[in-house]
């Protein structure tokens, strides 16, 4: 576990390598002191200063740089912090460093600013998994979207449901503490239309967070036909470069290769396979194998043929999967089109790298339609962790609903209700847990 | 133990439970009372029990207290609330002869070897080397004492206040107690005010009864002590229901400048719960009617209790306003309503135990801690006793989890929450509400007081009559079969659909008839309950796990300089026993919760 103490910490905030420029951040209790040693000046409070910085201890010039102070609590951390944006070489972030420790810092561990950020209450845990999410984030989209609930909007919308909720059990609570002669009760069927409200809501977070998953792991497209038809060509041309082994002797491909790219903002895993056939080389049965686990991962099917891929359909292998699929006509160039209705065939010659861009727009309209990028609202970041416990959530509340259409008690109705509230104060770390405070905060580089 | 004895301090609900507990422990308890023949006294309504209040009266008797009994003894109409919802929130209340139960508890304590009580009032106490040593009685002199229980009610620096008028008193034509409060005060304990009210008492004689609306006891009375004869046939003497009209709200409205709480005498703060009628027109100023009930005050009374109508109107506006409404055109009032202010301590000073943290030997208990109601006070009184005189036998002490009793909760809410209103009992304050039922209180707590000593042969005995008929009913629940959907199924799981029962189902009450009502009763509720108990257990020992980190007396918030200055002012006022008791103190934020469990970790 990260230590809790009161020192002072450095870590250079910008990626390894040269760069024009670097920042190094300190966070401590009181940096005024450390501050003056750096550039024989008083702070001022959010002012970036232009100045030579001094060595702590013996005054030597470090750098001429830009110094910005941070005053406690009005700060990332919620401490005092120095940004020293100075030269990107290495050697001058590295002696800028070896100058803070010497002035008394210690180097910061993975994630300890944005930890004493979360104990000093400046974000909740959303917002904490949100930061450990930027940092990692492979695309733009995903970024933003963590950006989204660093914002803390997530966790506002989620607090307006908890809510919501409370001023259902509010009523029920209200209810179990006066005895019938004293006051009326409210009807069943009210409260469950009120439940059916929120779960109206909380169902669409729960849909619209597989999406959210999807912008963070990516989609996977699978490329299907029979072999030799074109595949591995198709894969290349998709992704610009050489990456799967091409070649005319049918069955190249006995393993499945994957590759990523971004599309519409969206990380995009690509996957060749060995073509669909009957085998009687046993390697060949395995790449088949294979390529069948693959269909069940996969967001969207290429179905490749050089003939008529439409004949693909159905074909026993794709009657027993019910997939997205995409009609590709490959090596446009050499076979000639027999008289099949092209209206839904995108036809495609990865030697004239012809139809690839129509292909790509194809595959950026499904990605459109199927994730909603514009509305953020929708867009719902989400941890293995965050979604079982929303997952709990709706369990809950599905539950509490049936429980009133049973006729079932509503002290038990509320204790379900509870489950509920606890399930969502839990997503959004209300409910302090050690344990899961130290696993997300690991996940964390030096510098944040 | 011969020469070892505790003084308690007032003989109302809490005193007579301490006093009660004390003495069974096999100690020697001294009750002192300004007034011996007050002890034992219900000084408010005639009635024991209630929502969330029954259940602490079960729970009292489960843990060989005295009120259960008593209210079997002098019950006049007993009825079972809430009975149209879940059963884990099914309250007995009873209807009391009021001076049939003073004097039943003072035969009790009299009967009773180790109790002497004293006519007398305690002024001051002396501590050595932070444990009470001895008391200063205003007439008796000093007396040396192992430990100190107060339970001194409303008593302390009590002010009545009728309309304009206000005088020193701790209760209706009783004298205040000024001493003591100052010496708690001067030995460094933070004192506050609260304020609780009282309606009128009516004459019967002059009520025109065919106008109100009857409302009668159950038919099938339960009683409350396990130690009680069965059958159980009390009498069942009905109480009324009438309503206020506007007419009655518009007197009160346009003479609230009359009202001692309105014209800004009373500093200290009102129930919520238990509103006077002033603020009920006030702050439900749209609704037309509230509901009155009359209740009498013993068997044969001509004295009526109107509870509901809790007021510090001057006299004659309290008669101008009942007498609008219909039946009560006549009225006359033996006694007025009015409203007391008093001191109390806020209870963050106290320990689980509620021995008081500064002070090793020093407990208090009921009313004086900022509770209302009977049932509050006495469950206090036993659990201070109790502890009083586990900690002079070095025996373990009785703190109950609030997953095993509703005093547990109410004594953990006192600790850890601020007050600003006399504390009530609901049930809403209970997580573990499905498992804290009113039936099964012996199931939760007679073991372990049995083994403490609170409980007796009698009553353990009894008990485990009862425990064994309920394992094997639920036994029996399981081999019983029962036709449902063209297949037989085990009763067990025909009871775990709503609405059914072993008594509407023929196989089942055949067989289970002869097993008592209570037993029957309590094993099928088991039944219903069992899965939604299991859900609600798993889900609440995840929030309770903190209650098993220990934070040590001594620990330094100041040291902590991450955390919210909220947070440590709340914490280093209430100091609390647990990393769980801090993360229930109003205003403490969970990232400040994570760096005390960090730093608990680290100065362990």
């Amino acid at each position: 576990m990260l230590p809790y103490d009161q020192e002072n910490i450095v870590a250079i905030a910008t990626p390894p390598g040269i760069g024009a420029l670097a920042v190094v951040r300190l966070s401590g209790k009181d940096l005024k002191p450390l501050y003056k040693e750096f550039t024989h000046k008083k702070p001022k409070n959010r002012f970036a200063l232009f100045t030579k910085l001094y060595h702590p201890k013996n005054n030597h010039i470090l750098d001429e740089v830009v110094v910005t102070y941070f005053k406690s609590p009005g700060s990332y951390t919620g401490e005092d912090i120095i940004e020293i944006s100075c030269h990107g070489g290495t050697a001058v972030k590295k002696s800028i460093l070896q100058a803070a420790i010497d002035g008394g810092a210690r180097l910061a561990q993975p994630g300890e600013f944005s930890y004493r950020s979360f104990l000093n209450g400046k974000m909740d845990l959303l917002q904490a998994e949100a930061v450990s999410a930027i940092i990692s984030s492979k695309t733009s989209r995903s970024a933003e979207l963590s950006l989204y609930h660093l914002e803390g909007k997530v966790s506002k919308m989620l607090g307006e449901i908890k809510s919501k909720i409370i001023d259902v059990l509010s009523i029920i609570e209200n209810e179990l503490n006066f005895s019938e002669d004293e006051i009326s009760l409210t009807s069943y069927s009210t409260i469950r239309s009120m439940l059916e409200d929120v779960q109206t809501q909380i169902n669409r977070i729960v849909d619209s967070s597989l999406i959210g998953k999807k912008i963070f792991s990516g989609i996977r497209i699978i490329i299907l036909g029979r072999p030799n038809t074109g595949k591995s060509s198709l894969f290349n041309s998709l992704l610009g470069h050489d990456r799967a082994i091409t070649s005319p002797v049918a069955g190249t491909t006995r393993d499945t290769v994957e590759s990523w790219f971004e599309l519409e903002g969206v990380p995009v895993c690509l996957v060749d396979t060995a073509g669909v056939w009957e085998s009687k080389k046993p390697l060949d049965n395995l790449g088949v194998e294979k390529t069948i686990s693959e269909l069940d991962r996969a967001d969207l099917c290429l179905l490749v043929d050089d003939e008529n891929p439409r004949a693909l359909i159905n074909t026993e292998f794709m009657k027993r999967y019910q997939h997205h699929y995409i009609l590709v006509k490959s090596k446009s160039d050499l076979v000639p089109s027999p008289s099949i209705v092209k209206d839904d065939i995108i036809f495609t010659s990865s030697k004239e790298n012809t139809g690839i861009n129509k292909l790509l727009t194809s595959i950026s309209t499904y990605i459109l339609n199927n994730i909603n990028l514009a509305d953020h609202t929708h867009g719902f970041m989400i941890t293995q962790r965050q979604r079982g416990l929303l997952e709990e959530s709706a369990l809950c509340l599905n539950e509490a609903i049936a429980q009133l259409a049973e006729g079932i008690e509503t002290d038990i109705v509320a204790s379900t209700l509870n489950g509920f509230v606890v399930a969502i104060k839990d997503v959004v770390g209300e409910i302090p847990n050690k344990a899961i405070i130290q696993n997300i905060f690991s996940n964390f580089c030096v510098g944040k | 133990m011969r020469n070892k004895s505790i003084v308690i301090v007032g003989g109302g609900h809490a005193g007579v439970e301490a006093a009660f507990a004390v003495a069974n422990l096999g100690i020697k308890a001294l009750l002192v009372s300004m007034d011996k023949n007050a002890v034992g006294r219900m000084s408010c309504n005639p009635a024991i029990g209630g929502l969330g209040k029954g259940h602490l009266v079960k729970e009292i008797d489960a843990l060989g207290g005295i009120m259960a009994r008593a209210s079997d003894a002098c019950g006049i109409q007993f009825k079972m609330l809430n009975k149209s919802k879940g059963r884990a929130v099914w309250s007995p209340r009873a209807q009391i002869d009021k001076h049939q139960y003073a004097h039943y508890i003072q035969s009790i304590l009299s009967a009773h070897k180790n109790i002497s009580i004293i006519q007398d009032e305690v002024v001051d106490f002396f501590v050595d080397k932070g444990s009470v040593s001895s008391i200063v009685l205003r007439n008796g002199g000093t007396l040396k004492t192992n430990a100190l229980i107060v339970c001194s009610g409303t008593f302390l620096n009590g002010m009545i206040h009728i309309g304009k008028e206000h005088y020193s008193a701790g209760r209706f034509g009783e004298r205040a107690v000024i001493g003591l409060s100052n010496a708690i005060v001067n030995k460094g304990f933070k004192v506050s005010r609260l304020k609780t009210g009282t309606p009128p008492r009516l004459l019967s004689s002059s009520i025109k009864w065919s106008k109100l609306q009857r409302a009668d006891g159950d038919e099938h009375a339960v009683p409350f002590s396990i130690l009680t004869k069965r059958p159980f046939h009390p009498k069942n003497i009905p109480c009324h229901i009438v309503d206020t009209n506007t007419n009655v709200h518009k007197i009160l409205a346009d003479n609230l400048h009359e009202s001692a709480m309105y014209s800004g005498k009373i500093t200290g703060v009102g129930p919520r719960y238990c509103p006077s009628i002033e603020d009920k027109i006030v702050r439900f100023s749209d609704r037309g009617k509230h509901q009155l009930f009359l209740e009498p005050e013993w068997y044969n009374s001509d004295q009526i209790y109107v509870n509901g109508f809790s007021t510090s109107m001057p006299k004659h506006i309290q008669e101008l306003a009942l007498r609008s409404i219909s039946g009560l055109e006549d009225v006359q009032l033996i006694r007025p309503g009015y409203a007391i202010e008093y001191d109390y301590f806020p209870s963050s000073q106290l320990k689980s135990t509620l021995e008081t943290k500064m002070i090793d030997g020093l407990y208090f208990a009921g009313q004086m801690n900022g509770t209302s109601g009977y049932e509050e006070a006495a469950a206090q009184g036993l659990i201070a006793g109790a502890n009083a005189g586990l900690k002079l036998l070095n025996n373990n002490s009785l703190v109950l989890g609030r997953d095993m009793a509703y005093i547990g909760v109410l004594i953990d809410d006192l600790i850890t929450k601020d007050i600003n209103e006399p504390y009530r009992m609901f049930t809403s304050s209970a997580e573990y509400r499905l498992s804290l039922r009113a039936d099964n209180a012996g199931m939760r707590l007679t073991k372990n007081a049995y083994d403490l000593g609170l409980v007796k042969e009698r009553q353990y005995a009894l008990f485990n009559t009862f425990k064994t008929s309920v394992s094997e009913i639920k036994t029996l629940c399981n081999a019983i079969k029962v036709p449902m959907d063209s297949k037989n199924i085990p009763l067990t799981d025909y009871l775990k659909r709503p609405k059914n029962t072993i008594f509407n189902c023929n196989q089942g009450r055949s067989v289970l008839e002869k097993y008592p009502y209570e037993a029957i009763f309590t094993a099928e509720t088991d039944i219903k309950y069992e899965g939604y108990v299991k859900i609600e257990n798993a889900r609440v020992s995840k929030l309770m796990k903190m209650d098993d980190v220990k934070i040590p007396n001594l620990f330094d918030y100041s040291s902590l300089n991450n955390l919210s200055s909220e947070s440590k002012e709340k914490l280093c006022r209430v100091k609390p026993e647990t990393l769980g008791q801090a993360s229930r103190i109003a205003g403490v934020r969970p990232s400040d919760l994570g760096i005390l469990a960090i730093c608990l970790k680290a100065h362990p």
